[in-house]
């Protein structure tokens, strides 16, 4: 017993140690990376930084303690009534919510999160697999404490004002408590997903079963007894106003169970399993700072996941020549069907947005023509980035590459003109007279996307500022030609379907230059 | 308007036909150590070829024919500069200098024409992610307006052995299996040319026998023209008609396997090895300031 202790604590002290250690090299990365560390760079260089930290706090604390001033004041200025009701009502129905997405979360979540360090050293020794899978798990629950410490500073004073006379140990009690409860949640959720990494998982229809018993339990509650799903939240917001003391034992009851059932259950756990459930975390893992840097190489090994996972459904609709384009993007969107329905919610978006917006002066125009270049083209020619990215298939596509690029951007195009079409047709009467000028803004944003994936010969291009500088000039003639327009309806499309036809045919001219090498 | 004239391969089924592109206009090279090509039948060929990555320079200046039906091995030890040359030629990659033309279209000039008669394998090739190898067979004889695509995928995947998996996506495949995906994808559309970077490496013994016949036919059947760089061809390989040389990216030579015993004076069973020890030798006592580690 007192072996078994000791090599426990030596598992649990090693596994503390590795992890100190990826901290610490994360940490010297990062201070790398800020120019902190004298391998940062030249003196100058880090000099530059030091400006751009003081430039930074210099203008965003101030921001944001204004900010914070703000909403602490209007919480103050608040009626009681409507506090009461968001302290029993609102805030409860969130923590039901985020309560469902902590027991849904680790279905999906890679629980172990192993590196491929990990799989190579960690898998085949003798490690104890629940110091591993309790280890884990712990980090995640004590994770959820800081991720919510920021909202419930926000939050703080509708305790504060009513009861408390000071916030900090409102937020801290309630930062506690949220963590608390969320141990349990968790654990259920990691009890179903453990099940797929055990040594003989059970049948995939059990698995499914008792997932699909939890959803069913919660949709019932929500139907029959809300009020149920509620509790948990009022004893947070009890807990955080320094009320009902018994309350921490019960929390604190139920996260030591939960503890306990993880311990019993990851008994079974193969790590070999567990590895290549891992594959996708630790491709990503390895990215390290890129991913926030590129999100495309996110997105591509998410994409890649996705589809390894699922079966391939259709096949690809008989054409000939360059319509094949609209058969692979066809195929494309009914597997990745979620894509699709993306590009209909930027329709529907941008439908209720122009209920709001108005051009009311040249600078509105700008930034909204500036902010719609960056966000929207890469979006909307996002499968012809990820096509034009493979120069082996590119080259056994024998039509020309502004040929590809008009085809492909219709039809992004044509997926939010699916969600526009319906607002522009019932809310009519909401939109201005020009609102239809947004048909021929939509194909241009598509179109400067795709002509901003053409690079040079076989290279994916990239943004540069050439490309955005062409893009939001583009925008701005369409959307300025869409707003000046004296025709309402169907006849203001007009001039600006002729601004469109000449922008585009512009780009494609510049995509064409920068295809064949005229310009670098 | 187009494309028909099939020709039966061996399992009965009829290859694709492709609407043709103008016939290729022919250009003469003559190079003092290769096989003269005919003045007929050159459908690559490439001028001084320069290319530098940063301040080091990988290609100096490299000449070189391809002819029709022509199989051509492309040797030299790591860093040679080979799967550069091959991207260059293949329009990859741009040059510094030179000129590369293919079936007598500049690739610099008429690159959509040039790169129309050429195909390049990389040694992995990367393939669309929502679609399943069958999916890319259909797509590529689509796009190229082909008939019987179908048939055609079919002979090509059953041939090297993927029929089974034509409906996995190719991202679960291994480096071999992708590998002849690719060459099916290159055979599927007929061009004149085929670039292959390490065709060997990846593939298992059997598979690699199944891509030497295949090139075989492409060859005899479509007078195809094959130039493949490889650690894993000997002189005495069957079907290649010439070896060229890099070594730190210069051209050695270009020859016949018994151009180079004749060359460096070694006996009848010298290997590709062998070879390459002479030519260092050469090579070093030509550029003293190349160090033994350069090379």
């Amino acid at each position: 017993m007192f072996e078994f202790q000791t090599r426990l604590r030596s598992m649990f002290g090693s596994i503390a140690a590795l992890r100190l250690r990826q901290t610490r090299w994360t940490l010297s990365y990062w201070a790398w990376a800020f120019g902190l560390l004298p391998s940062s760079g030249k003196w100058g260089e880090r000099i530059s930084f030091v400006y751009i930290y003081l430039l930074a706090v210099g203008v965003m604390t101030p921001a944001i303690l204004q900010l914070i001033g703000g909403l602490y004041l209007l919480e103050a200025q608040t009626a009681e009534a409507l506090q009461v009701r968001i302290l029993w009502i609102t805030i409860p129905w969130i923590v039901a919510i985020i309560g469902v997405i902590f027991m849904v979360l680790p279905w999906k979540a890679w629980m172990l999160r192993l590196t491929f360090g990990d799989m190579t050293y960690l898998s085949p020794s003798p490690f104890d697999r629940r110091v591993l899978a309790v280890w884990r798990y712990l980090e995640m629950v004590g994770t959820i404490p800081l991720l919510v410490l920021l909202p419930l500073v926000l939050i703080a004073p509708m305790f504060g004002s009513i009861w408390a006379r000071d916030v900090i140990p409102a937020v801290l009690r309630g930062a506690l408590a949220i963590g608390l409860w969320s141990a349990p949640l968790l654990a259920m959720g990691w009890h179903l997903s453990i099940q797929d990494y055990v040594h003989k998982p059970p049948p995939v229809g059990v698995r499914w079963i008792a997932r699909l018993s939890l959803i069913v339990i919660v949709g019932v509650l929500i139907v029959a007894a809300p009020d149920i799903l509620l509790w948990p939240g009022r004893l947070i917001v009890l807990l955080a106003m320094g009320q009902l003391a018994w309350g921490w034992l019960l929390l604190a009851a139920y996260a030591l169970l939960s503890v306990i059932i993880i311990w019993v259950i990851a008994r079974h756990l193969s790590l070999t399993r567990a590895s290549a459930g891992s594959d996708v975390f630790a491709r990503i893992q390895q990215l390290g700072v890129m991913v926030l840097v590129d999100r495309r190489l996110l997105l591509s090994i998410l994409g890649e996941a996705r589809a390894n996972e699922s079966r391939a459904v259709g096949t690809l609709p008989k054409t000939r020549g360059i319509p094949t384009i609209y058969a692979r993007a066809a195929l494309y969107y009914r597997r990745q069907f979620g894509q699709a329905i993306q590009l209909v919610l930027v329709g529907l978006a941008l439908g209720f947005g122009m209920i709001l917006w108005r051009p009311f002066n040249l600078v509105t125009v700008i930034i909204t023509v500036v902010l719609l270049t960056m966000v929207l083209p890469p979006w909307l020619a996002s499968i012809f980035r990820n096509d034009v990215s493979v120069p082996f298939i590119s080259q056994f596509i024998p039509q020309p590459a502004t040929q590809r690029i008009l085809a492909a951007s219709l039809v992004p195009c044509l997926l939010v003109m699916v969600g526009l079409l319906p607002v522009m047709l019932v809310l009519n009467g909401l939109l201005p007279g020009w609102a239809w000028g947004l048909a021929p803004i939509v194909w241009v944003m598509s179109l400067v996307g795709h002509v901003e994936a053409i690079g040079k010969r076989s290279a994916l291009g990239d943004r540069s500022i050439v490309t955005v500088l062409l893009g939001s000039a583009a925008v701005f003639a369409v959307v300025w030609s869409a707003t000046t327009s004296s025709t309402v309806g169907i006849e203001a499309l007009l001039p600006g379907i002729l601004i469109a036809a000449t922008v585009s045919f512009v780009l494609v001219l510049f995509a064409e230059i920068r295809h064949t090498g005229i310009v670098a | 308007m187009t494309k028909k004239s099939p020709r039966n391969k061996p399992n009965g089924q009829a290859m694709p036909v492709m609407e043709k592109v103008a016939e290729p206009e022919i250009v003469t090279i003559s190079s003092p150590t290769s096989k003269p090509s005919s003045p007929s039948n050159t459908v690559l060929e490439a001028h001084g070829v320069h290319k530098t990555y940063s301040s080091a320079e990988v290609l100096h200046g490299i000449d070189f024919t391809l002819a029709e039906g022509e199989r051509v091995a492309l040797i030299g030890p790591n860093g040679a500069g080979k799967s550069t040359l091959l991207q260059c030629l293949a329009g990859w990659l741009p040059m510094d200098e030179g000129e590369v033309t293919i079936c007598g279209a500049s690739l610099t000039r008429d690159e959509q024409k040039a790169r129309s008669s050429l195909v390049f394998l990389p040694d992995t090739p990367n393939f669309y992610q929502s679609l399943t190898a069958w999916d890319h067979m259909l797509m590529v004889g689509r796009f190229h307006d082909m008939i019987d695509v179908e048939p055609a995928s079919e002979y090509l995947l059953h041939s090297l052995g993927l029929w089974g998996v034509r409906k996995s996506y190719p991202s679960t495949y291994s480096r071999g299996m992708k590998y002849k995906l690719g060459l099916a994808l290159g055979l599927l559309i007929n061009p004149k040319v085929i670039l292959l970077d390490e065709p060997t490496a990846a593939l298992d013994p059997l598979s690699a026998r199944v891509m030497w016949r295949m090139l075989d036919e492409f060859q005899a059947e479509d007078n195809g023209a094959v130039l493949l760089s490889s650690h894993q061809v000997e002189l005495a390989t069957p079907g290649i008609g010439r070896f060229f040389l890099l070594i730190n990216g210069n051209k050695i030579g270009d020859s016949t396997p018994q151009g180079w015993i004749e060359r460096y004076h070694l006996p009848s069973t010298a290997t590709v090895a062998s070879v390459f020890t002479a030519a260092i030798d050469e090579f070093a006592k030509a550029h003293p300031e190349a160090t033994g580690e350069d090379l």
